[in-house]
């Protein structure tokens, strides 16, 4: 029964289960029919309000996110990992997925995307695959499903895996842009087309890589960052010879906003980063980051822009590399 | 401060968001569309019940589950939805946790739920969250510049750098 299969886990239940037992006994000897209304009602709000085993995972593994958020990146990711592995890999063994309630499914689902969320590589892609089948096996998925599947594989740009599920599921999904790629063996961008709602993907401008910028239109210290930067007369020239600047993988092409900057800065064009796996120099992830390349190895980072900026830092790391001039 | 905050904030907008930029665009935006959305912010974060912790805990306690939206969250949802409340010194909220409203309600009761911290205006970020009554389909039809504003799938963290965090929404005022 899939009733109790949810329940038997659960140490409270058993405890539960004990008292009921109890005061049955009591019941069978006092006839109280107090006690047979008491009966009735309680169980179902125990038996609903109790967490069962996988939502007590599920909560222990959003504390973990939470309890993390203010580490370095590259400390923090390994470490999730983890926990997510310790938590919810024998679910995954076997035919343990198909054993589960179509609760702990979906828990199982949210805890996965969740997981697959962070650039912890195709493991948790695979995952959250397997448990979308299973919701579509039992039909219990909805287009939060889909489109949680659609983002992922979008970010890990598995763009043939993301079309196959929008073409199953075209009412809950937005359809990808037109994307215009030639093999490219070396790192790349996905640069906004004067073409509407298309991308092509283009090899870094060889004359513009000594710094790489990690930034987001939608991100306010980058916004911050951007507006220091392109008002600055040593900053904005240094950029304009040397910067790229690069949105990192995420789960939709926000290509209106890119557009929208490009149109407004077109010196200073932004692009979507293909992969990030063409960074693995790269231990931040947040935006803005700046790192500064001599001879293609990573030099200086200057890692977010808080209250009252990072001009200095990056005045100093172009310094040291040679790539300020005089305005 | 307030006003000094309001002014701030309009100027980043007009950075990405100058009419010039929105030309040939689609979706034009003026400034005093930007004006208007921002003064609505700024009239919901005002009147907004709830400003901080101590607010939340009072909230809480003294009014009925008939008349708290939160009530329509699950208790685990509704706790993991509390827990990530962050709040910036000025008493607006700075970032939270989403995914548990998107999963769990509908778009008018997430409306109602954001409105006791004046950031409704996110809900438009809600995309998965469900549709069932005019009242969402009004609210999910309703234009909003939230986006330009708050970053969903960031988190609210010190390190003055916006987070990729699954299921948070970094806003401005982080």
């Amino acid at each position: 029964m899939r009733f109790s299969r949810e329940l038997l886990p659960n140490p409270a239940i058993h405890l539960h289960v004990r008292v009921l037992i109890l005061i049955n006994a009591m019941f069978a000897r006092l006839q109280s029919p107090v006690l047979v209304l008491f009966l009735l009602v309680l169980p179902v709000p125990c038996w609903a309000a109790a967490p069962t085993d996988m939502q007590r995972r599920f909560d222990e593994f959003n504390k973990v996110i939470r309890d993390m958020l203010e580490l370095p990146e590259h400390a923090r990711v390994p470490a999730i990992t983890a926990r997510f592995d310790a938590l919810f890999d024998a679910y995954f063994a076997g035919q343990s997925l198909a054993a589960l309630s179509d609760a702990e499914v979906e828990l199982l689902f949210r805890a996965t995307d969740d997981m697959a969320y962070f650039p912890s590589g195709a493991k948790y892609t695979d995952l959250l695959m397997r448990t979308h089948g299973e919701l579509l096996r039992r039909s219990i998925a909805t287009s939060r499903h889909h489109a949680a599947l659609h983002g992922e594989l979008i970010e890990a740009r598995r763009f043939s895996e993301a079309r196959a599920l929008y073409r199953a599921h075209p009412e809950d999904l937005e359809a990808l842009p037109e994307l215009v790629a030639e093999p490219i063996d070396a790192p790349s961008v996905w640069a906004v087309d004067v073409t509407p709602n298309r991308l092509t993907r283009q090899a870094l401008d060889a004359d513009r890589t000594s710094i790489v910028a990690l930034v987001h239109p939608r991100c306010h210290f980058s916004q911050k960052a951007l507006a220091t930067i392109l008002s600055d007369p040593l900053l904005r020239p240094m950029f304009a010879r040397h910067a790229t600047l690069i949105v990192p993988t995420e789960r939709a092409f926000r290509i209106d906003e890119v557009r929208q900057w490009n149109q407004q800065q077109p010196e200073f064009p932004m692009a979507f980063m293909h992969t990030r796996s063409d960074w693995p120099m790269f231990r931040a992830w947040g935006t803005p980051v700046f790192y500064f390349f001599r001879d293609g190895k990573l030099e200086e980072t200057v890692d977010g822009w808080p209250q009252g900026g990072s001009r200095e830092a990056l005045l100093q790391a172009g310094t040291r590399l040679g790539l300020l001039k005089e305005p | 401060m307030r006003a000094t905050f309001v002014a701030g904030f309009l100027s980043l907008l007009a950075v990405g968001l100058s009419p010039a930029a929105y030309s040939s665009e689609p979706h034009r935006l003026s400034n005093a569309v930007i004006d208007a959305e921002l003064r609505q912010r700024e009239i919901a974060a005002q009147l907004a019940p709830i400003k901080s912790r101590d607010d939340l805990q009072r909230y809480q306690t003294t009014t009925p589950a008939s008349a708290n939206p939160l009530s329509k969250l699950s208790p685990a949802g509704r706790q993991r939805f509390l827990d990530s409340l962050v709040f910036n010194d000025r008493g607006e909220l700075a970032g939270f946790r989403y995914g548990d409203l998107e999963a769990e309600l509908s778009v008018s009761e997430i409306y109602r739920i954001l409105s006791l911290f004046g950031a409704q205006h996110t809900t438009s970020l809600m995309t998965k969250a469900k549709v069932v009554n005019k009242a969402d389909l009004a609210i999910r039809a309703a234009p909003s510049l939230a986006a330009k504003g708050d970053y969903d799938g960031y988190s609210c963290v010190s390190r003055a750098n916006c987070y990729q965090t699954p299921q948070y929404i970094c806003m401005s005022g982080c």
